[in-house]
């Protein structure tokens, strides 16, 4: 039945009544006026309308009371929940109790913790918390947390969790009740920190850090409790749950953030904060807001509003008031050892620990620290006396804005470590190499040797081993950002020099966006300091349109090559390295802008300028070698290619170092041999790349799986399918891993592994690919680029396969037009293209068409 | 935090149609209830001798600051005073019904919630079914329902609770009753 016949009857039924007994039947079948399901189902209402008379007119309302009397008196206690026998009550909340119990059949009596909902508030809602709160529970295991033991359903249905007893005492009156100095709480302030941490990696945020949900036990171990409100951030595990009203409801609104009381996203940092007001009540024995009232809606605006007293200030109140009569409700017994009376105490809080409680407590999450890590860390640089991140009066916040988390692991931090060495000692010896005069070499020399004592100290200080293994690479150089803002701000050509240093390490681990705003800053800084015809100025530019090249704005990229270069030109007319590394590069992103005829000149011309300075046996060389390759490969020239590519791999082999680009280099050859329909000798090369790469490294990374794309693909143009799928398939299993979701280095897999599917038979799966392929390609290149059209054309092939001709015709089309556009006739792209358009109209039954097409 | 002025707050946003703050009035209201019906039964038998609209209006007058809640407030109490006996008289059957496949009838023998239903015979747990199938249906039958059946309130007060006449309700009464009943035969 559905509510409108429900109203019908509705209808009939008040019809009906109208009338006296005796004509009751006759209303009912008028009323119904012919719709005989209507009819039956009104005279089955009147069957037991008069039946009805007595029931329920009772109301039950009196034994509910009674029941709601007696729940509640005969006590959960020595009953057994599970395997457990409760003891007593120790507490309850919102939800349920938390019983003190034992496992009822053990001779020790461990004692556990058992949370229970109450009986009649087993609503849904709660229901779903604690599942909720148990699958959370279940994937921590942390010797600062309380663990989950067990959990199941009483006799009657009510859910429980059986947890660890903590028998010890909130954390701030444990500090108090211990007498512990500064120091010493915030050591065990820092176990905390661990134990959020942890959470936080394990993609669970508490939301409600608080000094009753930590406890601390009489041997001194910090345990965390209650999870019954934290949030998952994986979305694919996270259940939806509840509102976000209820859950301020649900927690202390005194440790509430401002983006919790105004219903905001909630991110790792909600917790930094609450950590923050946390370790301010732990080091003044105060709370942070000063608000007379006990009305949410006034908490909610101090914590929104008020800036908290700076905890020096606080404690210094303390010691003036000192045996006077205190008024401020937030006043608690709170006790310190001798060396810690309120003078000093204020001496101790003032500078340093200040700065740290309230840059965790900023209202806007970006000032906060970036992590719990980061928080912790700073307290221990403030331990052992270094200087911390945290300043009264910091510069610049700005690049933390630009901060998001990437999922990048110690494997990444040493890559940065890498990469920013390197960049510091290529620095030095070009500047060794290149200078006009010992003066100016001196000058270079200094300045590198400063970025690089400065960025040591940086990674020094964020030492995996010291952290475990979650060092972030980006969080370390939001770090190294901040840093440079803070302790380099009297020392601008420096700070350049690092904002430069540190945006080329994002543009190295693909983050441009990231990088850009720092590469714009040190420009600009080049510019104020140098003026534009200068060394730096000219270095910079280049940086920057590296960057844009990254990014695929090749255009723009173009453009920034060519300033640099008109710079670097004027000051050193004769050529230098620097001038080479621009052309090259210039050379480069005219290629992939499908410039092939112009970037010939400035590829030839870097060759020659590195091989008249430093002879043959360097990098620069070995690159643009390897660039005039791709230049002839891309006119078809592929014997001339091959040659090139050849000569490349030689001055790789006898530099020995520079093995990831040599791998590239051996790549293209394979990939040049393939072309070439020379199968054995290209299978030999692309196994000792995918060796050599392997080695370098591991198996799982994406410079493997680049290499095992065009070495599937070889397989592929062998007509060798099974392999070809085989092969293509673990490398996009690596990069599926490896890379996130739509980069663009994972389209070439994708469509290789399309048409190799399509080719199967598997053409349904294969379109998936091809058209995942295309939405990166047509993002990340400008519109009309030969390798979108070829994945335009390859999806027309796909759907020639599966019979839908009609959707086929226009994409091997344009693909075609395209590439030929782009490649001309003759290019092997451009033929297989125009090879597909005869053998859809052989399909289609319209030969005829194709015949165009054919040779 | 007192309660006077939480109780208020999440009564003005259930208004809204915040459900969850619904479910967190929830434990407030039933200390509440609970604590009156200790003290309204301390020295009675448990029949409907109770007047269940004194004892939820009066646990609604202590936990509300009368002069900032408006009318429909106070139907809406009445309403989860209702929910509430609905479901803790649902959630005891449910025991009981497990308890007696489970072999420990005898524990629970002596019962009143049981033998109030045996001698009304109404089958608890299929009602309650029954009856979310009438929500879905008609809202405001399965809302009468609840109210004068689990929530105690008279048709007058029903009526009053819900701005309908008297006639109205009785109506709604009767259909819904022979509808349940129709339900459950």
């Amino acid at each position: 039945m559905t509510p409108e016949q429900y109203q019908r009857l509705k209808a009939v039924y008040a019809a009906a009544l109208e009338v006296d007994t005796d004509q009751r039947a006759a209303a009912v079948a008028a009323a119904c006026a012919g719709d005989d399901d209507l009819l039956n189902e009104a005279r089955t209402l009147f069957a037991f309308h008069d039946r009805a008379e007595v029931f329920i007119e009772r109301s039950a309302f009196a034994v509910g009371a009674h029941l709601l009397t007696k729940y509640d008196n005969y006590s959960l206690s020595e009953r057994l929940v599970g395997h457990y026998r409760l003891i007593k009550e120790l507490g309850h909340g919102g939800m349920g109790a938390v019983f003190l119990a034992a496992r009822a059949d053990d001779q020790f009596r461990k004692e556990v913790a058992i949370k229970i909902v109450k009986r009649g508030l087993d609503s849904e809602e709660t229901r779903r918390r604690f599942r909720h709160e148990r699958q959370i529970l279940a994937g921590l295991d942390h010797p600062n947390i309380a663990r989950l033991l067990d959990g199941g359903a009483t006799e009657e249905g009510l859910p429980y969790l059986v947890m660890d007893y903590v028998e010890g005492l909130p954390i701030n009156q444990y500090c108090d009740s211990h007498s512990l100095s500064t120091t010493a709480r915030l050591q065990l302030f820092r176990l905390v920190c661990a134990a959020v941490h942890y959470a936080h990696q394990r993609l669970v945020i508490h939301r409600d850090i608080k000094p009753g949900n930590i406890l601390v036990t009489e041997e001194g171990t910090a345990k965390l409790l209650d999870f019954g409100i934290a949030k998952l951030l994986d979305p694919q595990l996270a259940e939806t749950i509840g509102h976000t009203a209820t859950e301020i409801r649900l927690m202390t609104p005194e440790y509430a953030s401002p983006e919790q009381v105004r219903g905001e996203e909630i991110t790792t940092t909600t917790d930094v904060y609450s950590l923050g007001v946390l370790l301010y009540e732990i080091l003044t024995g105060h709370r942070p807001y000063r608000v007379n009232s006990r009305r949410p809606d006034e908490i909610a605006r101090a914590i929104c509003e008020q800036d908290p007293e700076r905890p020096s200030l606080v404690v210094s109140r303390d010691a003036r008031s000192s045996g006077a009569h205190e008024g401020s409700q937030t006043k608690k017994p709170f006790n310190r050892s001798h060396n810690d009376e309120p003078a000093g105490l204020k001496r101790r809080l003032s500078g340093d620990l200040d700065n740290i409680v309230l840059k965790a407590m900023q209202k806007e999450p970006h000032r906060r620290y970036v992590s719990v890590e980061q928080f912790s860390e700073d307290i221990r640089r403030h331990l052992d006396g270094l200087p911390v991140l945290a300043r009264k009066d910091t510069i610049s916040y700005r690049t933390l804005k630009f901060v998001r988390r990437h999922k990048l692991g110690v494997a990444a931090a040493l890559l940065v470590l890498l990469t920013v060495l390197a960049g510091i000692l290529a620095t030095a010896r070009q500047a060794r190499v290149a200078a006009r005069e010992r003066d100016q070499a001196r000058l270079e020399k200094a300045k590198a040797e400063r970025v690089n004592a400065f960025l040591q100290e940086m990674l020094s200080s964020a030492d995996p081993q010291k952290q475990g293994s979650s060092v972030k690479a980006v969080d370390l150089l939001a770090d190294a950002a901040l840093r440079a803002e803070i302790d380099l701000s009297k020392q601008p050509e420096t700070l350049a020099e690092v904002r430069r240093t540190i945006g080329n390490t994002y543009v190295g681990l693909g983050l441009f966006s990231q990088g850009e705003p720092l590469l714009r800053q040190a420009l600009e800084s080049h510019q104020q300091l140098f003026g534009m015809e200068h060394p730096d100025t000219a270095k910079t530019l280049h940086d920057l349109a590296e960057l844009m090249r990254g990014k695929g704005e090749f255009a723009e990229a173009e453009n920034l090559f060519q300033q640099a270069l008109a710079i670097q030109r004027r000051l050193a007319p004769a050529g230098d390295l620097a001038t080479a590394t621009t052309l090259r590069n210039l050379g480069a992103v005219l290629l992939q802008h499908g410039k092939t005829s112009e970037s010939e000149a400035p590829a030839r011309e870097a060759l020659a300028m590195t091989r008249r300075l430093v002879g043959n046996n360097h990098l620069n060389v070995a690159i643009a070698l390897s660039l005039l390759g791709l230049v002839d490969e891309y006119r078809g020239n592929l014997s001339e290619a091959e040659k090139l590519y050849r000569e490349s791999i030689d001055v790789f082999r006898q530099l020995g170092h520079a093995k990831a680009l040599q791998t590239l280099v051996m790549m293209n050859l394979a990939t040049n041999l393939t072309s070439q329909k020379k199968f054995d000798e290209a299978d030999g090369i692309f196994r000792s790349a995918i060796e050599l790469s392997t080695e370098l490294f591991g198996a799982e990374h994406h410079n493997v799986a680049i290499v095992m794309t065009h070495y599937g693909r070889m397989y592929f143009l062998k007509a060798d399918y099974r392999r070809a799928e085989e092969i293509l398939r673990t490398a996009l299993q690596i990069e599926r891993k490896v890379l996130p979701a739509g980069h663009s280095e994972s389209a070439q897999t994708l469509v290789t592994l399309g048409i190799v599917l399509t080719k199967n038979g598997k053409a349904k799966e294969g379109e998936e690919y091809l058209r995942e392929a295309l939405v990166i390609r047509q993002q990340a290149l400008p519109k009309g680029h030969w390798t979108t059209a070829n994945v335009t054309s390859m999806l027309g092939e796909c759907l020639t396969v599966q019979g839908r001709y009609a959707e086929a015709e226009p994409l091997l089309l344009a693909g075609y037009e395209e590439i030929k556009a782009a490649l001309g006739e003759k290019h092997p792209r451009t033929l297989e293209a125009r090879e597909r358009l005869p053998k859809l109209y052989e399909a289609w039954g319209k030969a005829e068409e194709g015949e165009k097409f054919q040779n | 935090m007192s309660d006077e002025t939480n109780i208020t707050q999440l009564l003005l946003d259930s208004q809204l149609g915040d459900k969850a703050a619904l479910d967190e009035l929830t434990p407030l209201v039933y200390a509440e209830l609970r604590r009156l019906a200790e003290s309204y039964l301390a020295h009675e038998r448990p029949d409907h001798t109770l007047q269940a609209t004194a004892l939820v209006h009066e646990a609604y007058m202590r936990l509300i600051d009368q002069t900032s809640v408006s009318w429909q407030n106070r139907a809406q109490f009445f309403g989860l005073a209702a929910k509430m006996m609905r479901r803790i008289l649902v959630n005891h059957a449910e025991a009981h019904h497990a308890a007696k496949r489970g072999g420990h009838a005898q524990k629970l023998s002596l019962d009143d919630a049981v033998s109030f239903f045996e001698e009304e015979q109404v089958d608890l747990l299929a009602l309650n079914e029954a009856l979310n199938r009438l929500a879905a249906l008609d809202e405001r039958q399965s809302e009468i329902i609840e109210l004068k059946f689990f929530g105690g309130l008279t048709i007058e007060e029903v009526s009053e609770m819900m701005s309908l006449s008297p006639a109205t309700v009785k109506r709604e009464w009767n259909m819904a009753k022979a509808w349940l009943l129709k339900e459950l035969s």
